[in-house]
């Protein structure tokens, strides 16, 4: 039953995916509209509390009008289909897309009563709070160490070389790596296999001591025991962080999050307890896309 | 055809739930028959139609292993999330009850021979009256759990969910009536036991019966409605674990 | 599933099922291989003829230039005559210096061959002996006082001409008129030959020496110092301006329409002839800002300004290539946009910039044409002490020389190209190690 047992079944597959793009194509250019959010955004005493965050690259409007907290100590999972606004968003929470030309974002992200997107605002300090791991491991082209000091050296983070040295080794220990990489910190962090790398960057992110850490599809480069690991390390950090994880993987979220949150066509459309979005979504959109009935 | 089975990206999933759909129905239209033909041989004393019944309770053990098999296969191979999820393990659920329907049938099957082949004298009507109207209301719950299951419709489900208890009712007063009459008048204490054994088997059907419609109610809303007459309405959506 | 045959819906299904792909793409698979085999067989052509060619240069090059670097000496007794160097005795370095050298080396060959007597043979026989000899006997006593009175054999250069007989380019069957060494001096030097009196001896003078009329005495000294001092400042000048520029519009600038102008010109500025550069550099540096002509000084400043724009764009390109997730990732630890870029872009980015400063150089080192317009073409014996004095470039001499009419000039041109191309082999491999070395995977 599972394999495509004839030319006649793989060809109708094929037609039918065809379509499936052409109406997923359809859908992607239909004017975009704002629509409200199904379950509750608020959390008690929120990490970061998003109020209206809007995007626009350009004239296009990526992430319409999104309301969300972000609680303490939890990971937050964010799925939707490509090119739904959720790692833009992600990108928004220690204002990456400032990087990116053409890119504007309006709203308040409030960290401690602090909007982050408040002019005058340093994205230094924000971004040494609120860190970020990439969906490619990126360690730097240099020794393990080097890969891990580096954010605590620029910050000034550390007093003396005891300081740094012990931050370091917490931030390996922490991320799951110092047993494995203990004997070879002069190494270049690029010669790990892609689960370390990930990993050393997930300890170059702690090292700095963040709040909140966003991870951009983390495990998408990964096989599937690297990404267990990852995923229980995840787990781990949340007693010391809050975790924001968008991911295309719905057995990911469900697995790692407590809350989940759904974006569509730039929309949040629904946030709830993992739990519930996994099993029994309200909106009609969500269930079509975690149960695979996109398009 | 039912809506919520379809519309997957991967077309093959349709076909697998469809497939499962149908086999569900399959197993009930078997367990539905094999109560019919039970009831038949209570009404109308047909032995033969009994004796088929306890035949045939092979095939429905055998369509619910084929089920459940299938069942396991698309846990592992689709991973199913949501709507899918609860339709696959409603699915399995539903299988079990009907299975159990099927049990309950053959054993009314059982009794009815044991019965007939006693005693062919025995008064049905002093006996068995209750037994014919309990049997009446669980064919008639059956049959709209049927076609609850066969069109997924919350609504309809609900419904025979509403008429709770009064199989139960009937039960209650078919043992009372039964104990006022004296042994002996028209029937031996082991003739009595049968027939309480009947009611109580028919009223366990009703009871699947309604089971059978919770899970399409929870299939579609996605709230859990069992056990709702021993714990105060959860405005929580169910969560398993 | 409905359908009975499904493959019936799509159009063209019955050309599809007439045929196996298997039997069409075997029935085409010759006109294929032919076809690759073919194109591989035309690459392989052009490289040979690359080859060839290639191959012709350096062949004719060293063919023509390898004699250079042996030099033909003839052994004179020369008498040191005090009443000629020094007649009061004094020893005062000023009376040294002035004293008539060449007047020895004459007297030494009358005395070798006492047979010539008539002047026209006698200005034959002293033409044997380069004009130079007098400033090398001047050398010799002024480093030795002590040799005055006394009689020594001396090696001597011998004048190009003669250099020449001995180096088989002179053809002795011409008429005696048709050819510059005349069969008098034929016959002396094949009789001082014979005495063993003459010998070909390494070349040092080529590198030691700064430019000369007379092709013996001519060295690429001065060019190569000549060379140094502009190469040693455009180095200076243009790796920091260009990496500096490079940085900036790869990193900081903004995009917009000023930027885009910029970025079009650079681009435009590589492609510019160079001589425009040189009338640039005339225009700006002698005419406005009034540097001396002919000096190193502003041959850096134009070399600079031609090697800007390679060195830009190829640190830019360095720059492109390092991946975006490294500055993300710097960036995302806080780091600001200017220590992602020197912790880790730059160094990432250097081995390119490295590259492309080392090509932008050897291309430096090789340009002739700018430095023309700015004077580094006069004709300059000395060699230059800094970047003010006047000098003249290794592929300007090179010029100079392949203009000279003397036969000597011809093999010292070629050995000059040769050590130009040595040192651009030499830099162009410094470019490839250093590229080698350092290059990362990602």
């Amino acid at each position: 039953m599972s394999s495509v047992d004839t030319i006649e079944e793989a060809v109708q597959l094929k037609r039918a995916n065809f379509k499936q793009a052409a109406g997923h194509m359809d859908s992607l250019t239909r004017k975009q509209e704002q629509r409200e959010t199904e379950g509750d955004v608020r959390v008690e005493n929120p990490r970061l509390r998003c109020n209206d965050v809007n995007v626009y690259y350009g004239e296009k409007h990526a992430v319409m009008g999104v309301n969300l907290d972000i609680g303490r100590n939890e990971v937050i999972a964010m799925i939707g289909p490509s090119g739904c606004g959720k790692s833009t968003f992600l990108r928004c929470l220690n204002r990456m897309n400032d990087t990116i030309v053409g890119c504007r974002v309006t709203g308040q992200i409030f960290m401690d009563e602090q909007d982050i997107n408040a002019s005058g605002i340093d994205v230094v300090p924000l971004r040494a709070t609120v860190g970020m791991v990439f969906q490619k491991p990126n360690p730097f082209p240099k020794s393990i160490w080097e890969n891990v000091a580096f954010g605590p050296r620029i910050h000034g983070l550390a007093q003396n070389k005891a300081e740094l040295e012990e931050m370091v080794v917490t931030s390996l220990q922490r991320a799951g790596l110092w047993e494995e990489v203990k004997d070879r910190l002069e190494q270049p962090g690029t010669g790990l296999s892609g689960g370390q790398q990930q990993r050393l960057c997930i300890a170059r992110t702690i090292a700095v001591n963040p709040e909140v850490i966003l991870m951009d599809e983390p495990c998408s480069a990964l096989d599937p025991i690297a990404t267990a690991v990852i995923e229980d390390l995840i787990d781990e950090l949340r007693e010391l962080y809050s975790i924001v994880i968008v991911t295309h993987s719905m057995q990911q979220a469900a697995r790692v999050s407590q809350r989940t949150a759904y974006f569509h066509l730039g929309n949040l459309i629904e946030v709830g307890e993992t739990t519930q979005i996994f099993t029994n979504p309200v909106h009609k959109l969500t269930e079509d896309y975690i149960t695979g009935r996109f398009g | 055809m039912v809506q919520s089975l379809e519309g997957h990206s991967v077309r093959r999933f349709d076909g697998e739930l469809n497939s499962l759909h149908t086999q569900v129905l399959e197993i009930s239209g078997l367990a539905m028959d094999q109560a019919r033909q039970a009831l038949r041989a209570l009404y109308d004393r047909d032995l033969d139609a009994a004796r088929k019944v306890i035949l045939r309770e092979r095939d429905v053990d055998a369509l619910e292993v084929k089920v459940d098999e299938q069942i396991v296969a698309m846990l592992a191979r689709r991973a199913p999330l949501a709507l899918d999820l609860r339709i696959i393990i409603s699915f399995s659920k539903m299988v079990t009850h009907l299975e159990r329907i099927g049990d309950e049938a053959m054993r009314v099957a059982e009794l009815c021979l044991r019965l007939y082949e006693a005693g062919s004298d025995i008064d049905g009507n002093a006996l068995l009256a209750d037994a014919y109207a309990m049997g009446r209301g669980a064919e008639r719950m059956l049959s709209h759990a049927l076609e609850v299951i066969d069109t997924l419709d919350a609504e309809r489900a609900k419904e025979l969910l509403a008429d709770r208890g009064r199989l139960q009712v009937e039960f209650e007063t078919g043992l009372r009536r039964l104990a006022s009459l004296s042994p002996g008048d028209s029937h031996t204490a082991a003739q009595g036991i049968d027939a309480v054994l009947i009611m109580k088997a028919l009223e366990r059907i009703g009871d699947h019966a309604r089971n059978l419609a919770e899970y399409v109610v929870y299939i579609v809303s996605g709230t859990d409605v069992r056990h709702q007459q021993n714990l105060r309405p959860v405005q929580e959506p169910h969560r398993p674990g | 599933m409905t359908n009975q045959n499904p493959r019936q819906d799509i159009a063209g299904a019955d050309v599809m099922d007439s045929r196996r792909t298997f039997e069409i793409v075997r029935a085409g698979m010759k006109r294929r291989q032919s076809a690759e085999k073919r194109f591989r067989l035309y690459g392989l052509l052009a490289i040979l003829l690359g080859l060839t060619f290639l191959s012709v240069l350096f062949v004719s090059i060293i063919g023509n230039g390898y004699t250079a670097f042996a030099q033909t000496y003839v052994k004179i007794p020369v008498y040191f005559d005090p009443a000629g160097i020094d007649p009061e005795g004094t020893r005062d370095p000023d009376t040294l210096n002035t004293a008539d050298y060449s007047a020895l080396v004459k007297a030494s060959l009358r005395e070798m061959f006492p047979a010539v007597t008539e002047r026209g043979e006698r200005r034959e026989l002293y033409s044997i002996i380069s004009t130079g000899a007098g400033f090398e006997l001047r050398d010799s006593v002024l480093d030795d006082p002590a040799l005055i009175g006394t009689r020594q054999d001396i090696w001597l250069v011998a004048d190009d001409e003669i250099d020449m007989l001995m180096k088989g380019h002179v053809d002795r069957t011409v008429p005696e008129l048709d050819r510059r060494v005349k069969d008098n001096q034929i016959a002396w030097v094949d009789q001082l030959n014979s005495e063993g009196r003459v010998e070909k001896r390494f070349n040092t003078n080529f590198f030691l020496a700064g430019d000369s009329r007379d092709p013996e005495l001519a060295g690429i000294r001065g060019a190569l110092v000549g060379s140094f001092y502009p190469l040693l400042l455009t180095l200076i000048l243009s790796f920091p301006i260009g990496v500096a520029a490079a940085v900036y519009l790869e990193e900081f600038a903004p995009r917009n329409r000023l930027t885009d102008l910029i970025e079009v010109n650079i681009n435009n500025l590589a492609a510019v002839p160079s001589i425009v550069f040189g009338l640039l550099g005339l225009a700006v540096f002698i005419n406005f800002f009034g540097l001396p002509r002919s000096a190193p000084i502003v041959g850096a400043f134009v070399l600079t300004l031609m090697t800007l724009p390679t060195i830009i764009i190829a640190s830019r390109v360095a720059l492109k290539s390092v991946p975006p997730s490294i500055r993300e990732a710097a960036l995302g630890v806080g780091a600001s946009p200017m220590q992602a870029m020197f912790y880790h872009v730059l160094p990432l980015a250097m081995p390119g910039m490295l590259t492309g400063t080392i090509i932008g150089m050897a291309q430096a080192l090789g340009e002739t044409a700018p430095l023309l317009m700015i004077g580094m073409v006069a004709f300059i014996v000395s060699i230059p002490g800094g970047i003010f004095d006047p000098a003249t470039v290794l592929p300007v001499q090179i010029f100079l020389w392949a203009d000279s009419p003397e036969r000597g000039f011809v093999e010292r041109t070629s050995a000059a190209i040769m050590v130009l191309l040595a040192f651009l082999i030499l830099m162009n491999a410094i470019a490839v190690i250093l590229r080698k070395r350092f290059e990362r995977r990602w």
